[in-house]
């Protein structure tokens, strides 16, 4: 079932009052469908629009043509009931500094409608791993407490969906890992549905079912963790570990397969159905395989293949 | 599930209360009435044993001087009732009518305090409750700095800090989101009002006790003089109509800007020396009649006004003129928030 459906969508930002200049097009003829229950990447570089879709999605901005619907609600005309089953952290999150973590949350609680008790309330808190400092005042926390409070107020009036814009910003190893579980476990125990957006690769490839690529304000390609990680059809790059690598590379070669060597491994690009073929054929010409491992595609490289090109801002390998 | 109207009033609430701002703000309004009160105490017994020169005969030497005053303007300028801003023949013929008054009644000078809703309309009045006036005059201050501040943080501060985007991302409706943000403030305004007001009256009545004579209000040469109580409540309803005028104009003006360093002084500049000025010719217009003050306009040399014809205490004018304006701007008002981008 479709949750978001985005319909040639646009954004062009006018330069205001005495300002110069030309209208920068943020977001080009966007269409992107969102199933429910899925995780969506969006992922391109800074300023390829990423931001700007989800405040378009979020009705923060209004667009200069096309539609956006959550759950069957219009965001322009019906923006409340649309919002209604939603959470998000755009950019930085921007709460009451003189307010504690905790009468933050309560605050965001009241102005969601929604009645959220405050044995919930302190469960998010553990959840975003925010318990020690909830009662001290927003303005003493870190870049990466600030990001987990946002996260909390964004999922604790448990969401149908969840937008989060660069989520992990300013978390140490420890808390991106913790964040990455909070998203999967949503998505598999209550069957939220998560788009994020990044730049970081690694994030993308290790939480999301799908990403859409972004650059220069298009969305260029939409394409499943599958087919990002081997390709939209049956040939998949394999690294065979053997005895002599030499000799298995001309066997290789003289069967008509492209092949290399690399890190002490042939890596041949091959349909699945013949690496046993493979296999059997260095066997018999004496040459002992020890390892055949299926390589991921890199993620960098698709991301350049789809953007057109590489980008002094493109996005980084975060492993 | 999306905000009610009692929500999103109970954030607002929340919020500026949150520095304890309203226990501060009362603190503060306390301490300034008692501050005065000890201050007019201490006045009193200074000037106590001390009598003014010429007793009710200086009315006499303060009349023959307006008379001069007026006579050399008259010559000087070669008009007859005209003016020009806050000099006129209107108002020195005012003035001349209230010291003849005070004279007649034996009120000895220097112990009524003259206010002018508008000098350059002619229109006076003066009032032996001073010390109610003057300090729900300094109170009003304290009060109108408070609705400022708070229209500005709770508008452009939020818009800019980027908060009012984290509030954005919540089903609220942006109308009812800015209408709670507005009320809020009126509330809280007209509540310091009304406390400020009663704390003034108690104060000056356990100071100076109550008065038979209170209030004249004298328009050409024409005393009227009002019921003590009444004149009061009319002060009162004066201040909550120009509290909830200043709060639409507040709001006018963050819907205007983009940052609170620019809302605060524009609104601080614009109303308190501009605008109040404005709210004041708009609240005279019913005393002087709607179609005297309109048809004596010249922008170019200034407001020339004839002695308006006196229409009594009709101060129900002054509410549909200044509900309507405060209308036009909070209908504009919402036409830029909801048009503003987060």
């Amino acid at each position: 079932m479709r949750l978001i459906e985005i319909n040639d969508v646009s954004k062009i930002y006018k330069p205001k009052g005495r300002k110069k200049g030309l209208p920068v097009t943020a977001v080009s003829h966007a269409t992107l469908d969102v199933e429910e229950g899925e995780i969506l990447g969006l992922l391109g570089a800074n300023g390829a629009g990423k931001t700007t879709l989800i405040k378009l999605i979020l009705g923060l901005v209004n667009a200069d043509g096309g539609s956006i619907t959550i759950g069957g609600y219009d965001v322009s005309t019906s923006r409340e009931k649309a919002l209604a089953q939603v959470g998000a952290i755009v950019e930085a999150p921007t709460l009451f500094n003189d307010f504690s973590g905790m009468d933050n949350l309560k605050y965001y609680a009241r102005l969601q409608g929604a009645n959220i008790s405050e044995e919930k309330l302190k469960s998010i808190v553990s959840l975003v791993g925010l318990e020690e400092r909830i009662n001290d005042k927003f303005k003493t926390y870190s870049l990466g407490m600030r990001q987990r409070l946002g996260i909390a107020q964004a999922i604790m009036h448990s969401p149908r969906l969840l937008l989060l814009d660069e989520p992990t910003n300013g978390l140490d190893p420890e808390g991106i890992a913790q964040m990455r579980d909070l998203f999967l476990n949503l998505k598999n125990q209550m069957g939220t549905t998560v788009i994020i957006s990044s730049h970081i690769l690694g994030e993308m490839q290790q939480t999301c079912d799908r990403v859409a690529f972004m650059a220069k304000g298009e969305i260029k390609a939409v394409k499943s963790m599958e087919e990002v990680n081997y390709g939209v059809d049956s040939m998949r790059k394999f690294a065979i570990e053997c005895s002599d690598l030499q000799r298995a590379s001309q066997l290789v070669a003289m069967q008509g397969i492209e092949t290399s060597v690399q890190n002490n491994a042939v890596v041949v690009i091959v349909d699945q159905a013949q690496v046993g073929e493979l296999v059997k054929t260095l066997v018999e010409n004496d040459v002992v395989v020890y390892t055949v491992n299926k390589l991921k595609r890199s993620l960098e490289d698709l991301y350049r293949e789809v953007s057109g090109g590489g980008s002094e801002h493109s996005p980084k390998e975060v492993s | 599930m999306s905000s009610k109207m009692s929500d999103l009033l109970y954030c607002e609430f929340y919020k500026i209360n949150r520095k304890r701002t309203l226990l501060k703000l009362a603190i503060a309004v306390v301490v300034i009435a008692l501050a005065m009160t000890g201050l007019s105490a201490l006045l009193k017994d200074l000037f106590a044993g001390i009598s003014l020169p010429g007793g009710l005969a200086d009315y006499d030497a303060q009349i023959e001087s307006l008379k001069a005053e007026m006579a050399t303007i008259q010559e000087v300028s070669g008009w007859t009732d005209k003016l020009i801003i806050g000099n006129s023949i209107a108002g020195y013929k005012a003035k001349i009518a209230v010291l003849e008054f005070l004279k007649s009644h034996g009120v000895s000078s220097g112990s009524a305090m003259a206010y002018s809703v508008d000098a350059s309309l002619g229109l006076f009045g003066f009032d032996l409750f001073s010390f109610t006036n003057f300090c729900m005059s300094v109170l009003m201050d304290v009060v109108i700095i408070f609705l400022i501040v708070a229209c500005c943080r709770t508008t452009c501060g939020e818009y800019s800090s980027g908060a009012m985007k984290m509030q954005f991302l919540r089903p609220i409706n942006k109308n009812k989101f800015f209408t709670a943000k507005w009320l809020s403030v009126v509330i809280v305004a007209e509540a310091l009002t009304l406390i400020s007001f009663l704390l003034s009256f108690i104060l000056g009545i356990i100071l100076y006790g109550p008065t038979a004579l209170n209030v004249a209000f004298v328009a050409g040469s024409v005393v009227t003089i009002v019921p003590p109580m009444a004149a009061l409540m009319i002060t009162l309803l004066i201040n909550m109509v120009q509290v909830f005028a200043f709060t639409q104009a507040t709001m006018f003006i963050c819907s205007l800007c983009n940052t609170y360093g620019k809302a605060i002084v524009i609104s601080l500049l614009l109303i308190v020396f501009g605008f109040g000025t404005y709210i004041e010719y708009v609240l005279a217009i019913p005393y002087v009649g709607y179609l005297a003050f309109f048809a004596n306009v010249n922008w170019a040399s200034g407001i020339s006004v004839d002695a308006p014809i006196f229409k009594g205490m009709s101060i129900w004018g002054m509410i549909p003129i200044t509900l309507l304006w405060c209308a036009f701007f909070m209908w504009f008002s919402y036409r830029r928030f909801n048009k503003k981008e987060v």
